[in-house]
């Protein structure tokens, strides 16, 4: 991090400086004990080895004279230095806070979970670094993920990764009770502000999707490539707009007509499907399959009468 | 004789002030000497000692460029470590902001990025202020004045309509707009041009408060959003939920998801235009 400095140089900074400069970047990276302190000066050529222990006691008496606050090496903190404050932090605004937490907002629907733990990563970094609380609470509020253990959702991102079937205890939304089940994980997803759990339930034989929120615990783990047949909704449909919608990465646009797309959309299973095609509203006419078409046609009917009534 | 516990080193302490007023911003040297000195009983810093200080910053791996006579802190190398992943995420935000939002905001945002460039130990991409959306900025004074606008469509349509805020959704920005008596939202892509009228307008424009009930399972599971409030809570049916500024045609996409499990109370207008878009979806699969 730092070059040795070069006796030619010394008549064009200040020795003493550069001491105090190596002292703050080093405490400002870790923690550090009063002999890595004193063989770094001399590496660096700014401390003889015959110079006495006191140029560092005085070099750490001038940073706490600037602002540091560093606690003593003693027993509690291992030996070592550590810087709790410094006057150099960086100095965001709640407004600047704001402005990226907005952006951020636009940009977390149509990213991975991936990208969104990257995102988690770079606000708590950010976070950590300034001193002032207010600031500090914004930054670590900003993230989707907040509210989530970021080692678990790693772990649930291997398994639909590699296909792994889970035993889960699942919080079930309508009772307190508890049901275990076993799932072929295959994608986790954000969506609505939640993060589901797109699977197939060994047992029911059907496809599922779990509200993340609602798995307690993982038990237990089958891992590798399972080969379990899972049945995904395609479905074949008209749209005369996206209108406030836009194409999801497993929608494909068939055709093109001069009043709108043909589209062909497979989605984890009817349940997604149909609340998909139902928010397109009147843009929207099914075409395949049949038993599909027939399904959103009974839906919308009941939904008419709600507002006939 | 002092006590070593109250000796410090004078030199160590001007560098270390040199760096923290160069970390606040770009300053030319007589700047720096004059913001330096403010801060000492009397003068003791000049251009020849700042020189040498800006130096040391310098011998220690802090990048000072002097540009146009000014001098500021571009890398910091014991300071934020970021990665290339994390510069490519500030990035992707940058793009939002310089692509959607108005001057003010990409300024904003540049001081952020600027502070973060001076501090990290990585260049961060700087924002072209050239390449701002000034549609963005326009609509929002609009809004500010209370003035009529132009809105032109690639398509050649032209509306004159009032402005009531830009709305976000799925990452794609709409203007929402009043048009012949109805609540509209369209699309940022698909306008070409945008004229600020003279002609003010009157009255409030801005979206109603609309409740709506949600029953069944989705009652129980149901997850309030930011802009809303729980009016009635669940009772063994429903929940009743008042729900203020999502943007009317983002709003009823919602709720048509939620199938026959949600209806729309109030107001009227949305209620009568759900049914509509219903009865118009019907209409797609013949007469029924």
């Amino acid at each position: 991090m730092f070059k040795t400095a070069e006796k030619t140089d010394l008549n064009q900074i200040s020795l003493t400086g550069m001491r105090a400069l190596v002292l703050l970047g080093m405490l400002m990276k870790a923690p550090r004990t009063f002999e890595e302190i004193r063989n770094t000066f001399i590496e660096l050529n700014i401390m003889e080895p015959e110079h006495s222990d006191d140029i560092i006691r005085i070099d750490l008496n001038t940073l706490r004279t600037m602002g540091c606050d560093i606690t003593k090496a003693n027993s509690k903190t291992n030996y070592r230095y550590v810087l709790l404050k410094h006057p150099f932090e960086l100095n965001i605004t709640k407004e600047e806070v704001a402005l990226v937490k907005k952006v951020y907002k636009r940009l977390k629907d149509n990213v991975s979970i991936e990208t969104l733990i990257e995102f988690d990563t770079l606000f708590n970094k950010l976070a950590e670094y300034v001193f002032d609380k207010e600031v500090q609470e914004s930054l670590y509020g900003i993230s989707a993920l907040k509210e989530f253990k970021i080692k678990e959702l790693r772990e649930l991102l291997d398994d639909c990764r590699k296909n792994n079937i889970i035993t889960i205890l699942y919080q079930k939304p309508s009772s307190k009770e508890q049901s275990r089940k076993e799932v072929l994980a295959q994608e986790l997803v954000y969506k609505n502000d939640k993060i589901y759990l797109y699977g197939y339930d060994i047992n029911k034989k059907e496809s599922v999707t779990l509200n993340l929120r609602r798995i307690i615990s993982v038990i237990s783990r089958t891992f590798g490539g399972q080969d379990v047949s899972t049945p995904a909704c395609r479905v074949k449909f008209f749209l005369t707009s996206f209108g406030i919608n836009k194409p999801e990465k497993n929608e494909v646009i068939l055709e093109k007509h001069d009043n709108g797309y043909l589209v062909e959309g497979v989605y984890h299973n009817d349940f997604i499907a149909c609340q998909r095609i139902l928010s397109f509203g009147s843009h929207c006419t099914v075409l395949e399959p049949e038993n599909f078409r027939e399904l959103i046609i009974e839906k919308l009917k009941q939904m008419r009468e709600i507002y006939n009534a | 004789m002092p006590k070593l516990s109250s000796k410090k080193n004078i030199a160590s302490m001007q560098v270390l002030k040199t760096l923290q007023i160069l970390l606040q911003g770009n300053f030319t040297m007589h700047e720096l000497v004059e913001k330096l000195n403010s801060q000492e009983p009397e003068p003791i810093f000049n251009n020849s000692v700042v020189s040498k200080y800006i130096n040391t910053c310098r011998y220690c791996g802090i990048e000072i460029p002097k540009i146009h006579n000014k001098y500021f802190v571009t890398n910091l190398p014991f300071g934020l470590d970021l990665t290339a992943v994390d510069i490519d995420l500030l990035g992707s935000l940058q793009n939002i902001v310089r692509r959607d939002m108005t001057s003010r905001m990409n300024k904003l945002f540049n001081t952020f990025l600027d502070k973060l460039n001076r501090f990290s130990n990585k260049r961060i991409m700087r924002v072209e202020k050239d390449s701002y959306k000034l549609t963005a900025e326009m609509f929002e004074n609009a809004v500010s004045e209370r003035r009529q606008i132009k809105l032109m469509l690639k398509n050649g349509l032209e509306y004159i309509c009032i402005p009531i805020k830009m709305i976000e959704n799925q990452g794609r920005t709409f203007f929402n707009v009043f048009y012949k008596n109805k609540d509209r939202m369209i699309d940022a892509e698909r306008v070409s041009g945008l004229e600020v009228l003279s002609r003010k307008f009157i009255g409030n424009f801005n979206e109603p408060s609309v409740i709506f009930e949600l029953k069944g399972g989705l009652a129980q599971r149901y997850a309030l959003r930011e802009n809303e409030q729980l009016l009635k809570p669940y009772d063994g049916e429903s929940i009743k939920v008042a729900n203020r500024g999502e943007g009317k045609d983002i709003l009823l996409a919602r709720l048509l998801r939620y199938d026959k499990d949600c209806e729309i109370i109030n107001p009227k207008s949305y209620r009568d235009e759900m049914f509509e878009i219903i009865d118009a979806a019907l209409n797609n699969y013949g007469s029924l």
